[in-house]
C-alpha cells in the first residue's frame, strides 16, 4: 500500500538514467587517431605519488633507502620503475669490474681485484696469454745454451773441486806407494808396486818398521779421504743452492719478459702490480711442475691423456697454470652507466652467487675459477629489481639478501655455510664491497606483513613506492589517459584507434575503477583490452580500432569468464534457486551478492529471510552458528541487532528471538553489504508488513539506521536486472542502493536504457526508514513528543509486536515462578 | 772408393736387429737400474739372451788381506771393515739386489737371463765376456745429484779394445731415446752404421736419421748411397754435417736440433781407441758427448 508520503520518497530517491553512466565526450579528446596523439613523457597516469617516491628512492644514496613498490599487479609497476631507474642509471658512472684471483698463501681464500670497467676482461686475457706462453718460455730458458753452459760450469766447478781433492789424494797415495781402489761400498787403500797391488806375502816380507810405517801411511790417507768425503754433503748442498739460484734467475728473467706486457697494461693499478709480484714469486716456486706437469707421474699423465697432452693443455686445465688465470665476476666493458638488473628467479644462488664443484678422482674439488656471480654482483653499483613474493618463497634468499644489504658486503657462501650447518672445507672468497639499490615489487598485503613481522625489512626498505589503483577523471587526466592509450597502441604495434574507441576505453576504465569519477590505473588490463580490440578489429577486416571493436573485446572478455554466472542465472530461472521478482512476502527480501572467482566477477540476488518469536532479545545469525559467516558479516548482524535494541528496547528488554539466514547459500558469506537487507527482513517479520519482492536491496547499515556504501554495486544491479530481464521486465522492478554509491554507477547500456524507458528503477537511499518506505509502501513513522509512533506506521507495528512479546514472556515467566513456589 | 751395393743395405723385411746375446755390465750403483731395464727391453725386442755380469775386482781381495786396510764409505765417510768375508758378503748382497732387479723386470717380458759374478781385473774380465756377446751394454759413472755422468775407466777400455758393438748408456730413465742418429763417414764404414740405425729403429719403433759427413764422403757418393737407402726407407731424414776435424768431431749446432738422440757410429768417428797421450791433449768425442752411444768396431 503506498501513500502520498511514500510516493514522495520514491520520487526523491529514484535515479534518472543520466546518473547511471558517464560518457566520455569524443570532442574532448585532442586527437582523431592515436597516431596523431602527442607523446607522453611518462606513460603513466595518476601515479604522481609513486613517481615522486621512486625518484627520491633511486637518487637517495644513503644505506637503508631501498625501495618497495606496492600496489595491485595490474598497475604495471615494473614499467614505471623501469623508466625511472633507467633514466637515473644512464646518468651515473659505470661501476668497476670485479674479479677473483688465486690467493697463493691460501688457495681456499681467493682474493678480489677491483678494476675499472673493461679492465677485468683485459687482465684475464693478458694473464691467459701469459700462462699459455709460460711453459714454453721457461722451457726455452732452461734449454738455452747459456743456461746449459752456466749450469755445466757450476757442476764442473764442484766436480773439479772434488776431483782436484781426490786427484791430490791419489797423487799423495801414489807418492807413498799406495793406490785408491773403488770397493763395493766405497774406497780403500792398498800398497802397490809397479801399478799392481802387493800380495799379502809381499807385505809379510817387509820389516816391522816398514809395515808399521805402511800402516801409518794408509791410516793417514784414510783419514784424509774420510775428511774429503764428509765434505761432500755440504758441497752438494752448496751446489744445489747455486743451481737453484741459477734456475731462479733464469726463471725470473723468462717470467719478467713475459709478464711485462701485463705490468705495462696495468702500471696505474698498484693492486694489480702487487698481484703480479705475488704471481711471479709463486711461479718461481712451481717452475718444475709448470715445465713438466704430472712430474713424470704416469698415473696423472694417463688421466690427462698422456705426457704430450699434459704439456699442451690450456692453462685452465694445467695442474699449476690455472693459478694464474683470472676469474672475471663482473664485466662492464660493454656498458654505459649503472647496471639495472631484473632477477626473475631470485633463488639464493642466483642472488648471492655460488661456488661450483667438480668431481676429480671420486672427490668433489673446487678453486677460485669456479666462483660464479649472482645478480647482486652484476647489479653492484646500480639497481636490482626483484619480485618480492618470488624472493620470499625461495629458501634462504630473503635472509641472504638482507645479510648482504646490512653488511654492505657480498660474500659468496652456501646457505649451509651461512648457517653454520656444514663443517667441510670449502672456499671462502674475499667479500666484495656492495653498493646496490634494491627494488622489490609486490602487493600491499605483502608489504604490510613484512612491516609487521620483519624489523629488518623496515630498516632496509625505507622508501615505499605506493601505486594508486585509480585516478580522478577530470579533463586533464582524461587527456593524459587518452595519450597513454595512444602510446600503448604505438608501442605494441597495434592498429591505430579512433576517438570512439579511445572514448569507449576510457569509459570502461571508469567501470573498472568502479567509480564514475575515477579511472583505473591498471594499465595491464587496459593493454589487454587494447590487444583484444586490435584482434577483433582485424577479424572484421578493419584498419582502425573503433568503439565497435572495443565493445566486442569487452563483451567477449565477459563471455569467456561468464560460465559460472550463466549457470547461476539458469538455476534461478529454472527455479532451482528460489528468487521472487514479483509480489510481496513478509520476512523475506532479495539481497544482492557479488561472486569473484578467477576472472569471473558477477552479482546475483539471494533470498534473505527472517523469523521471530518470543525470546530473550537474541538475533541469531544462522550463517554464524554454522561457521559459514565471516567476521564482517557477523559484525553487520550485530550492528542491526543494536539498531533494533536502540530503537525499540531503549527502556525495556528486547523480548524476541530472531533468526536470519541467506537461503540456499552453501558456500559461506562475508561482508556487511546485506546488513540493511537483513534489517528490512527482520522489521518485516516483526511488524508483519510484507516486502516488495520486485526490489532487490543492497547496503550496509549502522547503529543509527544510516545506509552505508558497499562494493560491487554495478555488478549487483546488473545481476538482478539480468534475472528480471529474462523473466520480462514488469516495470516495477528495481534495486535499492546506498546514496553514497551513486558515484560508483557505470552500468551497462541495457540497464541504462531500461531505466530511461521506465522498465527498471534504481533508488538511492540514505536511511533504513527510506528503504522501508520504498519496500513496503508504509512510512516508518516519527515519534511524537511522548515518543509514540503514528498508528499503523512500521515503527508502531514493530513496537506493538515487541510489547506483546514482552507481555507473553512476563506471563510465562510469572507462571513458571508460581509453579516453582508451589513445589 | 768402392760403392756399396744394394745387398749391403738390409731390406725392410730383414732390417730388424739379429742379436742372440746381450752382455750388461753392472756395478753396485743406482745407475744400474735404468741400464738393466733398457737392456731387458732390447732383449725382449730381439729375443736375445741377457747376460748380466758383475766383476769382483781381484785387487780388492788382495788388499783385504792386509790388517791395516779398511773401506771408507763413499756416502758417509765412515770406516767399514774390509775383509774377504766382508767383500764376499757385499758381493752376495749386491748380487741379490741385481738378481731381484733382473727377475722383477724380465719376468713379465719373459726374457731369458743369467747373472754371473766373476773375479778378476774388471776391464779384462769384461773384455773376455764381451767376446761371446753380440752387444755390450754398459753405463756411465753418475754422481748423485749431478746431471752429467762421466765415462768410467772400464767403458773407456772397452771402447778402445772391444770388437763387439758397445752401447754406453747415459739416460736417467730406462726409456730408449725416441730419435736414433747414425753418423755416416766413408761409404764402406757407413753400411754397418746404416744397418744398425735402421735395425735398431725398426726393432724399437723409433725414428731413424742419418747424418752424412761432408768431408768424408763425396757428394755424388753420398747421393747414391742416400738413394739406395731411400729406395727401401723413403721416410728416413738425412742431414749433411760438417766435421772440422774429420773423425772425432761433429756439428754440435746441428745436433742440438734433435733432443737427446742415441748416436750410432764407428769407434773411429767418435774418437774411441786413441792413445793416452792423445786423450790427455783433448778428450775424445765420445767422452764429450752427453748422448747415449753405440760404438761399432
Amino acid at each position: 500500500m503506498s501513500t502520498h508520503k511514500t510516493d514522495e520518497v520514491v520520487k526523491q530517491n529514484q535515479l534518472s538514467h543520466d546518473k547511471l553512466y558517464r560518457f566520455c565526450e569524443h570532442s574532448t579528446l585532442s586527437f582523431d587517431l592515436t597516431d596523431k596523439a602527442e607523446p607522453v613523457e611518462y606513460p603513466f597516469a595518476g601515479q604522481d605519488r609513486a613517481l615522486t617516491s621512486a625518484f627520491f628512492g633511486v637518487k637517495m644514496q644513503k644505506d637503508g633507502f631501498n625501495l618497495f613498490a606496492l600496489g595491485p599487479d595490474e598497475t604495471d609497476k615494473r614499467t614505471l620503475l623501469d623508466e625511472v631507474i633507467k633514466r637515473e642509471a644512464s646518468g651515473k658512472e659505470t661501476p668497476n669490474d670485479w674479479c677473483y684471483v688465486c690467493n697463493y698463501e691460501d688457495e681456499f681464500k681467493p682474493v678480489t681485484l677491483e678494476l675499472a670497467p673493461g679492465e677485468a676482461v683485459q687482465l684475464r686475457d693478458l694473464m691467459n696469454r701469459f700462462a699459455e706462453d709460460l711453459p714454453n718460455a721457461l722451457t726455452s730458458a732452461f734449454e738455452s745454451e747459456e743456461y746449459q753452459t752456466r749450469r755445466q760450469s757450476i757442476e764442473e766447478e764442484f766436480t773439479e773441486e772434488e776431483r782436484t781433492e781426490f786427484n791430490e789424494l791419489q797423487r799423495k797415495a801414489e807418492e807413498q806407494g799406495l793406490k785408491i781402489m773403488n770397493t763395493p761400498v766405497g774406497y780403500s787403500f792398498a800398497p802397490v808396486r809397479k801399478g799392481k797391488v802387493l800380495t799379502h806375502e809381499d807385505v809379510e816380507k817387509l820389516s816391522d818398521e816398514e809395515r808399521e810405517e805402511l800402516e801409518e801411511r794408509v791410516q793417514d790417507l784414510q783419514k784424509e779421504l774420510q775428511s774429503i768425503l764428509r765434505q761432500v754433503p755440504e758441497r752438494q748442498r752448496k751446489y744445489r743452492e747455486m743451481r737453484n739460484e741459477l734456475n731462479r734467475r733464469f726463471a725470473e728473467y723468462s717470467i719478467r719478459g713475459l709478464i711485462s706486457e701485463v705490468r705495462n697494461a696495468f702500471e696505474h693499478r698498484p693492486a694489480v702490480q702487487e698481484y703480479l709480484n705475488r704471481t711471479e714469486e709463486d711461479i718461481l716456486n712451481h717452475v718444475d711442475e709448470i715445465i713438466n706437469p704430472g712430474g713424470g707421474n704416469p698415473f696423472l699423465q694417463a688421466l690427462s691423456g698422456g705426457e704430450r697432452k699434459m704439456k699442451q693443455m690450456p692453462p685452465s686445465e694445467h695442474p699449476v697454470l690455472w693459478r694464474y688465470t683470472v676469474n672475471v665476476i663482473v664485466d662492464h666493458s660493454k656498458k654505459d652507466g649503472a647496471p639495472v638488473i631484473y632477477e626473475d628467479n631470485p633463488t639464493y644462488k642466483n642472488l648471492i652467487g655460488r661456488v661450483e664443484h667438480i668431481s676429480k678422482m671420486g672427490t668433489m674439488t673446487t678453486d677460485f675459477t669456479y666462483i660464479k656471480p649472482g645478480s647482486l654482483h652484476r647489479a653492484n653499483g646500480g639497481y636490482l629489481v626483484i619480485d618480492a613474493l618470488r624472493l620470499l618463497t625461495q629458501p634462504y634468499a630473503w635472509d641472504g639478501l638482507k645479510r648482504a644489504l646490512q653488511s654492505s658486503k657480498l660474500k659468496v657462501e652456501s646457505p649451509g655455510d651461512m648457517y653454520g650447518l656444514l663443517s667441510t672445507l670449502t672456499l671462502e672468497p674475499e667479500p666484495i664491497d656492495l653498493n646496490v639499490k634494491v627494488v622489490l615489487t609486490g602487493s600491499r598485503l605483502l608489504y604490510n606483513l613484512l612491516c609487521f613481522y620483519d624489523q629488518d625489512f623496515k630498516n632496509l626498505f625505507k622508501v615505499e613506492v605506493d601505486f594508486e589503483d585509480q585516478l580522478n577523471w577530470n579533463e586533464e587526466n582524461q587527456d593524459l589517459y587518452a595519450r597513454i592509450i595512444a602510446e600503448l597502441v604505438r608501442s605494441n604495434d597495434l592498429y591505430p584507434m579512433d576517438r570512439s574507441g579511445v572514448a569507449r576505453l576510457i569509459e570502461y576504465a571508469s567501470r573498472l575503477a568502479g567509480d564514475r569519477q575515477k579511472l583505473t590505473t591498471r594499465m595491464k588490463t587496459i593493454l589487454d583490452i587494447l590487444r583484444e580490440s586490435d584482434f577483433w578489429c582485424r577479424q572484421e577486416g578493419d584498419k582502425v580500432i573503433g568503439e565497435k571493436a572495443v565493445e566486442k573485446a569487452i563483451e567477449q572478455r565477459h563471455y569467456r569468464s561468464g560460465r559460472l554466472k550463466d549457470r547461476y542465472q539458469e538455476e534461478i530461472l529454472r527455479k532451482t534457486i528460489f528468487i521472487d521478482t514479483e509480489g510481496e512476502k513478509t520476512g523475506q527480501v532479495n539481497g544482492l551478492s557479488v561472486v569473484r572467482l578467477g576472472n569471473s566477477l558477477f552479482g546475483h540476488p539471494t533470498r534473505i529471510t527472517a523469523r521471530v518469536r518470543v525470546g530473550k532479545g537474541e538475533v541469531v545469525n544462522i550463517e554464524r552458528e554454522v561457521e559459514m559467516s565471516g567476521p564482517i558479516h557477523s559484525k553487520g548482524v550485530m550492528i542491526l541487532s543494536s539498531f533494533l535494541g536502540a530503537r525499540y528496547a531503549g527502556e525495556r528488554p528486547l523480548s524476541l528471538n530472531a533468526s536470519l539466514v541467506f537461503e540456499q547459500s552453501y558456500g559461506g558469506v562475508d561482508g556487511d553489504s546485506a546488513s540493511s537487507t537483513e534489517l528490512y527482513a527482520l522489521l518485516s517479520a516483526i511488524s508483519e508488513i510484507p516486502l516488495n519482492q520486485s526490489i532487490a536491496v543492497t547496503g550496509s547499515v549502522n547503529q543509527h539506521g544510516e545506509i552505508q556504501p558497499i562494493g560491487g554495486v554495478n555488478e549487483k544491479i546488473e545481476g538482478f536486472f539480468d534475472i528480471c530481464k529474462e523473466r520480462d521486465l514488469t516495470g516495477e522492478q528495481g534495486v535499492l542502493i546506498p546514496q553514497a554509491n551513486v558515484k560508483n554507477l557505470m552500468l551497462k547500456k541495457e540497464v541504462v536504457q531500461a531505466v530511461e524507458k521506465g522498465r527498471f528503477h534504481i533508488y538511492a537511499i540514505r536511511t533504513i526508514d527510506e528503504g522501508m518506505a520504498l519496500l513496503t509502501g508504509h512510512m516508518m513513522g516519527e515519534p511524537d513528543e511522548q515518543g509514540n509512533y503514528p498508528e499503523g506506521s512500521v515503527n508502531d507495528r514493530v513496537e506493538k509486536k515487541l510489547q506483546r512479546f514482552a507481555s507473553i514472556q512476563q506471563e510465562f515467566l510469572g507462571r513458571g515462578n508460581h509453579q516453582k513456589n508451589q513445589k | 772408393m768402392s760403392q756399396p751395393d744394394r745387398s749391403d743395405i738390409r731390406e725392410p723385411e730383414k732390417v730388424q736387429l739379429n742379436l742372440t746375446s746381450i752382455l750388461v755390465a753392472i756395478d753396485s750403483t743406482s745407475a744400474a737400474r735404468p741400464l738393466v731395464k733398457s737392456a731387458i727391453h732390447l732383449a725382449f725386442r730381439t729375443k736375445a739372451n741377457l747376460r748380466a755380469i758383475y766383476i769382483e775386482e781381484s785387487e780388492w781381495f788382495e788388499a783385504s788381506r792386509f790388517s791395516f786396510t779398511q773401506q771408507v764409505s763413499s756416502y758417509t765417510g765412515e770406516l767399514l771393515p774390509f775383509t774377504e768375508k766382508d767383500l764376499s758378503d757385499e758381493s752376495k748382497a749386491v748380487g741379490a739386489l741385481h738378481k731381484r732387479l733382473l727377475s722383477g723386470y724380465s719376468k713379465q717380458l719373459q726374457v731369458r737371463w743369467n747373472y754371473e759374478i766373476k773375479r778378476g781385473p774388471v776391464d779384462r774380465e769384461l773384455l773376455k765376456a764381451a767376446s761371446i756377446s753380440d752387444l755390450v751394454h754398459i753405463g756411465r759413472v753418475r754422481i748423485s745429484g749431478r746431471r752429467t755422468a762421466r765415462i768410467g775407466r772400464n767403458a773407456r777400455y772397452l771402447a778402445g779394445q772391444c770388437n763387439v758393438p758397445l752401447c754406453i748408456w747415459n739416460e736417467p730413465t730406462p726409456e730408449w731415446p725416441t730419435q736414433l742418429i747414425g753418423l755416416c763417414t766413408t761409404p764402406k764404414e757407413s753400411v754397418q752404421v746404416v744397418n744398425w740405425t735402421l735395425g735398431l729403429a725398426a726393432t724399437l719403433g723409433r725414428t731413424p736419421r742419418l747424418f752424412w759427413s761432408e768431408e768424408l764422403m763425396e757428394k755424388s757418393e753420398r747421393d747414391r748411397f742416400a738413394e739406395e737407402v731411400h729406395k727401401w726407407f723413403p721416410e728416413i731424414e738425412d742431414q749433411v754435417f760438417v766435421n772440422s776435424e774429420m773423425y772425432g768431431s761433429i756439428d754440435t749446432d746441428l745436433l742440438s736440433h734433435y733432443p737427446g738422440p742415441l748416436l750410432i757410429a764407428r769407434r773411429k768417428m767418435l774418437g774411441a781407441g786413441v792413445d793416452e797421450a792423445e786423450m790427455k791433449r783433448k778428450k775424445p768425442l765420445f767422452e764429450r758427448l752427453a748422448n747415449s752411444l753405440i760404438l761399432l768396431s
